[in-house]
């Protein structure tokens, strides 16, 4: 560029200026004349709030006026242009109980809340699962105290999110005829068991045309008569709900019903609870009738040796007619229920109750076995029985029942007796015992309570004044473990719940693992070689180990049985009716010598040098190497592991540098004492913009080149993953994956449940004439030895 | 019901036995870790109770006896013990897993002890 061109590109400050004085007195006289404050525009502050000195300012000056002094108030009103927003309701007039009620609606949209809802979310951290908000971890306990709990006295469980069918027909054949399908023998019981209706029991439903491998999911089952119809209550599990309840429209030809119950439509609709008596009937071709009792009763679970005296604490038996047959039938029951004799798994009562308010201690006691309350008789005695699942009686008894408020009100007058004449309505419960039996751990015994949903808040009331301990799924998980029993849906693994189960845990880890930083991320794969770490990928595993179908969990009685006894040595031949190589065996494993298994752990075939180890010192731990392939060279793996480390730790002072460093030692890099005191520096601010800028610029820069680099690395990883399957990805040979695991109060040690292929059964080594199993947790390198040994158990809820 | 049961076809729990629940009877198990109860009874002995029970029931009566003279031993002569024996019928509910099999109730007779440990001068 020429000198004469430069010169035309900048504009001389005095010469423009000179040229423009008229103009500029002008526009002066305008902005700064003789009717204007002096200097308001062009020397002082503009507005009048930046006019006051600083001591008089208040906060909101610029909404309100009469936030000004009073003698601005004029000037001010003029200047405040923004309209004065209208105050908000007050708290008290936002908490009134309409609002509530309505805010309670909007947020129960979302998710079903249970009727202890309010309960539990001030103590318990809340999740959604299969549609209900449910506690998930106490605020207050751990699972210790829960298990201690459990094992002396008593604790319980609100497990009201479980749905409920009843199925009626005048005829039990015409049920058990079609319902049948649902059910497989040899993995479990039948419909046709216990005809009599004696006992609540457990059973398995499958897809009918899937068997064996269409598994719904587990069930509880019991036959009661309700007049001259046969009655099969069915509780399931609210994640299976919507395909049983498809089953069952094309087992028995159901068509909805869409006619509401009269005495639903004659309540007063503000009711929460008389609003959900709504039920949705179906009936079918053969006079089979089906109604989905859904969030009408509600179900606690007790667990602990005190379970039956805890419940005999809270409800009072209303006070029958000694005449009545079926009165002396329930008073037997209830001494029965009182005695020590232990009562056979899913032996179910039902009994007629007072209000449970009325026994409600004024301090929390735990139940003794000396202790017994006076008996008062404030109820008139009762002729007529009513029945938990006839909807006449249950709505009489909702609709009779006294509001807390009135209750409370009476009771502040000192009027016992008056509530206890007016509490004159009797809830109808079930109780129902659950038992495993001795040799096993006992951590699931105890005893169930079916109520009507309206009574549910009260009675949960009860029993927290009756020191039952309140506990939370984290606690049901930890519980099923210590008995050696799955969860469903949680740890199943071929059925759709399962799956979905699965996915949605994966999904959460997944998450929470791309939220960390990139190099706080766990290597899984670069350095403890675990291909899968969020996921099973059974049926990959399952071919591996040569299936040639999608797998299923071995669930046939007569077959484990078989199983087990070759697989402990008492017999030499393998079972040949196991055939298909699609099933997965459930395992127990623990731990030998130390380690404690978690979800996702993988099971692994230890080769006859670990075990010779392991002969030397039980203790000792087989270490996966870093470059994640199946051992080469140690020196080999020595020297590269030297060279990685040093490109590594180049790479992340150079193109990682965004990244913070986890090496405690790094490179040896000169550091000033003038940067490492920034404040002595004096930087212009104009210098100041511009190094922030270079930095943003170099920032992404660096970004733009670290995604490309990372891209590639994921790429390599996931040829390298493919190359290497599943079954040889890691060290040892996979042979399956633990889905539950943790430290055990119970046997002192770790231990864990999983499931193996068929296929890999034979190929597990004996030591010490048991056989053994490598453990291995997703983000450790070292293996353990663990005992593995057949599980049983069926899956129950 | 009588006899064997099937272990692929039906399905047994067993019923725990009655206990008495008191604070000075033991019931030694096959997992009952003899010093912790040792050390237990000898506690109850000296500051509580006069007298304690032991019970042992089939494979754990051994283990009862065994616990018994150690108690014994460690009293240097002041302790005594009465033995009574008996049986008690413990009841197992069998569950039948498929048509074929039954289902009901099994009942076994075992053999018991009951030592009562008290303390007195021979």
């Amino acid at each position: 560029m020429s000198q004469t061109n430069a010169r035309e590109a900048y504009a001389g400050s005095d010469a423009f200026v000179r040229e423009r004085v008229t103009q500029i007195s002008q526009l002066l006289q305008l902005v700064d004349n003789e009717k204007l404050v002096p200097g308001e525009v062009t020397h002082n502050p503009r507005t009048l709030l930046q006019r006051l000195p600083r001591h008089m300012r208040r906060r909101a000056m610029n909404k309100n006026f009469k936030r000004f002094p009073r003698r601005l108030h004029t000037t001010a009103k003029s200047f405040i242009t923004t309209p004065y927003k209208k105050k908000p309701p007050s708290r008290f007039a936002r908490r009134r109980t309409r609002c509530r009620l309505m805010a309670y609606f909007r947020r129960r949209k979302c998710s079903h809340w249970l009727e202890t809802h309010v309960w539990h979310a001030k103590r318990f951290r809340m999740t959604e699962r299969w549609g209900y908000k449910l506690p998930l971890k106490s605020f207050q306990h751990a699972f210790r105290p829960i298990h201690r709990a459990s094992l002396r006295s008593c604790c319980i469980r609100d497990m009201s999110y479980l749905s409920v069918f009843a199925i009626r027909c005048s005829s039990q054949e015409t049920i058990l005829k079609k319902i049948n399908a649902l059910s497989l023998s040899n993995s479990g019981l039948k419909f046709s068991h216990n005809k009599a209706g004696l006992h609540e029991l457990s059973i398995l439903l499958y897809d009918p045309e899937l068997k064996p491998q269409g598994f719904i999911g587990p069930a509880r089952f019991s036959w009661i008569r309700l007049g001259s119809q046969h009655c099969l209550i069915l509780w399931i599990h609210p994640a299976t709900h919507k395909e049983i309840l498809k089953h069952l429209i094309a087992i028995f030809e159901l068509k909805p019903e869409n006619q509401q119950d009269e005495e639903t439509k004659q309540t007063d609709s503000k009711k929460i609870g008389i609003q959900k008596q709504s039920t949705v009937k179906y009936t079918g071709s053969d006079g089979v009738e089906v109604e989905d009792l859904r969030n009408q009763l509600s179900r606690f679970r007790l667990f602990g040796p005190r379970s039956l005296e805890t419940i005999q604490k809270v409800f009072k038996l209303v006070d029958l007619d000694p005449q009545d047959s079926s009165s002396k039938l329930i008073k037997e029951n209830w001494e029965k229920i009182s005695r020590k004799e232990p009562l056979i798994d899913g032996s179910f009562f039902s009994f007629p109750v007072q209000d449970v308010r009325l026994n409600m201690y004024s301090k929390k006691t735990h139940s003794s076995p000396n202790s017994d309350l006076e008996e008062k008789d404030f109820v008139g005695k009762t002729k007529v029985i009513p029945s938990l699942f006839n909807n006449v009686d249950r709505i009489a008894a909702i609709k009779k029942r006294v509001t807390t408020a009135s209750f409370d009100s009476e009771r502040k007058n000192f009027i016992f007796n008056n509530v206890a004449a007016k509490v004159d309505n009797q809830i109808p419960i079930q109780v129902i015992t659950r038992s495993k039996g001795t040799g096993c751990f006992q951590s699931l015994d105890g005893a169930e309570v079916v109520a009507p949903s309206e009574f549910a808040m009260d009675i949960w009331m009860a029993f927290q004044y009756h020191a039952c301990a309140a506990s939370s799924l984290h606690d049901h998980e930890a519980a099923h473990l210590e008995s050696s029993s799955f969860l469903f849906p949680t740890d199943v693994p071929d059925c759709r719940a399962g799956d979905q189960e699965f996915k949605r845990i994966a999904d959460e880890l997944e998450e929470r693992e791309l939220a960390r930083p990139f190099n706080k991320r766990i290597p899984y794969w670069s350095r403890f070689s675990i291909r899968f770490p969020f996921t099973f990928e059974w049926n990959l595993l399952a071919q591996e180990w040569g299936a040639q179908e999608d797998s299923y969990v071995l669930r046939d009685r007569s077959s484990l049985v078989a199983l087990e006894n070759w697989f402990v040595g008492r017999v030499a031949q393998f079972p040949i009716d196991l055939k298909d190589t699609s099933t997965l065996v459930p395992v127990k494993i623990r731990m030998l010598a130390g380690g404690v298994p978690k979800r996702f752990s993988i099971l692994c075939i230890p080769n006859e040098d670990d075990l010779k180890s392991f002969g030397k010192n039980p203790r000792t731990k087989i270490e996966q190497p870093r470059s994640g392939q199946m051992e080469v060279d140690e020196k080999m793996d020595v020297a590269d592991e030297k060279v990685e480390d040093s490109e590594e730790r180049l790479i992340g002072f150079d193109s990682f540098a965004d990244v913070i460093s986890l090496d405690p030692v790094g490179p040896s890099v000169k550091i000033s004492i003038a940067a490492m005191f920034p404040k002595c520096q004096i930087v212009e601010k104009s210098m100041k913009r511009k190094l922030l800028n270079a930095k943003k610029k170099a920032a992404a820069k660096r970004r733009k080149t670290e995604a490309g680099l990372r891209a590639a690395r994921a790429q390599k990883e996931d040829e390298e993953k493919v190359k290497a399957g599943y079954r040889t990805s890691a060290n040892r040979e996979i042979c399956g994956r633990v889905v539950r695991g943790d430290f055990t109060f119970t046997e002192s040690r770790g231990v864990g449940i999983g499931f193996l292929p068929i296929g890999s059964l034979a190929v597990i080594p004996k030591y010490k004439n048991k056989r053994v199993v490598l453990v291995r947790n997703t983000s450790s390198k070292f293996y353990r030895l663990a005992t593995i040994s057949i599980l049983q158990t069926s899956t129950e809820i | 019901m009588t006899g064997r049961f099937d272990p692929a076809k039906q399905s047994v729990k067993k019923r725990p036995p009655t206990k008495v629940s008191a604070r000075n009877q033991f019931y030694v198990k096959k997992k009952t870790c003899l010093a912790q109860q040792t050390k237990r009874i000898e506690e109850l002995l000296q500051k509580e109770f006069d007298e304690v029970y032991v019970h042992g029931l089939g494979a754990s009566l051994n283990k009862a006896l065994t616990l018994v003279l150690e108690l014994q031993r460690r009293s240097n002569g002041t302790l005594m013990a009465d033995i009574q024996t008996s049986t008690v019928n413990v009841t197992d509910d069998i569950y039948s897993l498929s048509d074929e099999a039954e289902a009901g109730e099994r009942s076994r007779p075992l053999s018991a002890v009951h030592v009562k440990l008290y303390i007195g001068v021979r």
